[in-house]
């Protein structure tokens, strides 16, 4: 049962990973990227919205929603929880099938080869999910400003519903 | 087993805190320019630059960006993207500060996936400094025959037995008996797990017990011609000598401290002996000698190498074990040779050493247990037992004289229910108890076979019954061996062969041992020694 659990998360870890956007740079185009960080927000009061990030100012957050490819304003009030992703992680799901088969050759010492495998790959995919990735636990709103299209704000020339 | 758990936890500990460093990455937005000029003066190479302009425009600015304080521009070659991420212009751009509204700059991150890579590369480091030592002593790695636990948790150091060694083809199916040892039972059912932990293919015949009520003092002991006896009194070893002097300590007490010798390094075949003084033996009678002893690897690297040797060929030469009768009583000569352990009883009248029996039982992991009754005792109080046995072969962890009562015949106990690691298996049960099926057992099979027996709050002597036979997997790197004269001459020049092979066993035994043993779990209860 537990390791049914154990594989149904991994698989939950590898497939999920594949879903990153397209306009998110790897970590080496880092700098040069033109597009904002791609957030997902929970809202007290609304269902979860995920998307690119537009702009945040004083009192709103504006995402270009991935569904919709709709801009979307949302006041800071009634964001819950956000996680903030800026660069594509690199997908280390292949460790686990690849790196299991060693300890075949192990023999007896399989006995501790085999968890020792399967912690540091399920840790090095995990870790490997989660770079390039912050939350509201490590991050305020002014520092996410810096990782939207338009950390000055909204430009007033630029009309919000003609974004895309 | 503390040492063995501190080690595997220091070892994910660095592996997942090597990866587990973050990388923490914050852009840096500056809305004046001079501040822009100042934050980036010292650096060597500037980073490349974004200027978000009023507008909505971004341009992206290689690292040949410069300002111009006279002019008030910021200038260099880059891209200009409008407000919906268009690409609008490359080349060179000369920005007016006043239209920008903020300047981003952002440093590359320094090889992010290098905690990741690092921990994967000693993690498959790892694998190469293992799969090497497995792979030069896979003996040492890899054990044979299913093998036998009262507690299913326990590891293979702590098999209370392992069943046909010797059959590893069809043909040489046969049946084996080990002790298990004399157990008070609670309730009225035993039960015993059968595993598979080697590169095998168990085929097994029949599994049932053998259990015998045994008094207050009384133990049942165990013939190498699987005659038990009904055995009072335990006489405690007086004195042992071998070849490196006094080993009486080691000897006295089942406690799996083990006396062994290195092999001969110009014959593997090659005698020792060890000598028994027993004291004050009140009751010379019927007396019988028991011992705790297994194997080393010697046989076992044996017959690996047999399998190295047949290469490619490795079916043809098992067609032909299957159909050639003197092949098939052959092909464990060297093994034979190698002999068992003859005992010697001293005649004091003639002055001189009687045979008694031999005790020869093939395997490395369980510790077997066996009895020698004596003929023609002819002894005082004091008796003198020889020992001969072959150099590097044998692991003696307990000898011990008793008296003998009688002999008994234990009753046969067949499985009432098998579990297929924990689920109920009928179709093994069937397979297991019908004389013409058998059980097939793979790598990691893991089955536990529960016996009802007659009286519930007794203390019985147990026997384990195992008949059938494995197949040995081949093993790639086995192939390159492939030396079919070498198998010739193991088959039909044995002793020459044991002589050839001494120096490099030499080499083999003093890591193979090492390696095997030092993964020894030395705190654990003895499953053989409990009650």
């Amino acid at each position: 049962m537990k390791t049914n659990f154990a594989l149904i998360i991994l698989l939950l870890i590898i497939f999920t990973s594949c879903s990153t956007p397209g306009y998110l740079p790897t970590s080496s185009g880092i700098d040069v990227n033109e597009y904002g960080s791609y957030i997902k927000i929970i809202q007290k009061s609304a269902s979860k919205i995920k998307g690119e990030l537009i702009a945040i100012d004083n009192n709103r957050i504006v995402v270009l929603v991935e569904e919709t490819k709709k801009c979307m304003v949302i006041s800071l009030n009634d964001v819950s929880h956000f996680k903030l992703r800026y660069a594509k992680p690199k997908h280390y799901g292949w460790t686990i099938p690849a790196f299991i088969v060693y300890p075949l050759i192990h023999g007896y010492y399989s006995i501790a080869s085999i968890p020792i495998h399967l912690i540091v790959t399920i840790s090095v995919t995990v870790s490997g999910e989660s770079a390039f990735m912050y939350s509201d636990k490590n991050m305020t709103f002014e520092k996410l400003k810096m990782f939207a299209r338009f950390p000055q704000g909204i430009p007033p020339n630029v009309d919000v519903a003609s974004l895309k | 087993m503390k040492n063995g758990l501190f080690y595997l936890l220091s070892i994910i500990v660095l592996l997942v805190g090597i990866q587990a460093c973050n990388t923490y990455y914050f852009r840096s937005n500056y809305t004046e320019k001079n501040t822009l000029i100042h934050e980036t003066k010292n650096l060597t190479k500037k980073p490349f630059l974004k200027a978000h302009l009023k507008n909505g425009t971004v341009c992206i600015l290689k690292d040949s960006w410069a300002i111009d304080t006279t002019l008030n521009t910021v200038g260099g070659n880059g891209t200009q993207y409008d407000f919906n991420r268009q690409q609008t212009f490359q080349g060179y751009i000369n920005i007016p500060i006043d239209s920008v509204a903020i300047f981003e700059t952002n440093s590359k991150i320094v090889n992010p996936e290098a905690g990741r890579i690092t921990a994967l590369s000693l993690l498959a480091g790892l694998d190469v400094v293992l799969g090497l030592i497995c792979l030069t002593n896979p003996k040492a790695c890899f054990g044979s025959c299913p093998t036998f636990y009262i507690h299913e948790s326990d590891n293979f150091h702590y098999a209370d037995a392992e069943g046909f060694s010797n059959a590893i083809s069809p043909s040489m199916e046969y049946y084996d008996i080990d002790a298990l040892n004399h157990h008070n039972i609670t309730n009225n059912v035993f039960s015993i797990t059968m595993k598979n932990e080697a590169l095998e293919t168990h085929c097994v015949k029949n599994v049932k017990l053998f259990a015998f009520p045994l008094e207050k003092g009384e133990r049942v002991y165990q013939t190498p011609t699987n005659d038990f006896y009904l055995c009072e009194n335990d006489y405690s070893l007086s004195r042992a000598i071998a070849n490196e002097g006094d080993i009486t300590t080691i000897l006295k007490d089942p406690d799996r401290q083990e006396r062994f010798s290195l092999s001969d390094e110009k014959n593997l075949c090659s005698k020792e002996e060890i000598f028994l003084t027993y004291n004050h033996v009140n009751n010379t009678e019927n007396l019988g000698l028991l011992l705790n002893f297994r194997q080393t690897l010697m046989t076992t690297y044996l017959f690996y190498s047999a399998m190295g040797y047949m290469g490619d060929n490795v079916s043809d030469v098992f067609s032909v074990l299957e159909t050639n009768e003197k092949m098939k009583n052959n092909f464990d000569a060297t093994t034979k040779a190698l002999g068992g352990i003859e005992c010697f009883l001293w005649n004091e009248k003639s002055n001189n050493w009687e045979k008694q029996s031999t005790i020869n039982e093939t395997g490395p992991i369980a510790i077997n247990r066996q009895f020698i009754p004596f003929h023609n005792t002819n002894c005082n109080e004091k008796v003198k037992i020889k020992l001969v046995l072959n150099k590097g072969l044998w692991r003696i962890d307990y000898v011990s004289l008793t008296n003998i009562k009688q002999i008994v015949k234990p009753k046969e106990i067949y499985p009432i229910a098998i579990y297929n690691k924990g689920t109920l298996d009928q179709l093994a049960l069937v397979e297991i108890n019908a004389p013409d099926k058998y059980l097939l057992s793979m790598l990691g099979s893991n089955y536990k076979f529960d016996f009802i027996l007659p009286d519930a709050n007794a203390t019985y002597e147990f026997f384990l019954y195992s008949k059938g036979y494995y197949l040995e997997w081949m093993r790639e790197h086995w192939l390159k061996d492939k030396d079919l004269l070498k198998l010739k001459q193991m088959v039909d020049n044995p002793k020459k062969y044991l002589r050839e092979e001494a120096k490099f066993y030499k080499k083999y035994e003093s890591t193979m041992e090492e390696e095997f043993w030092n993964s020894k779990v030395d705190t654990k209860a003895f499953s053989y020694y409990e009650n």
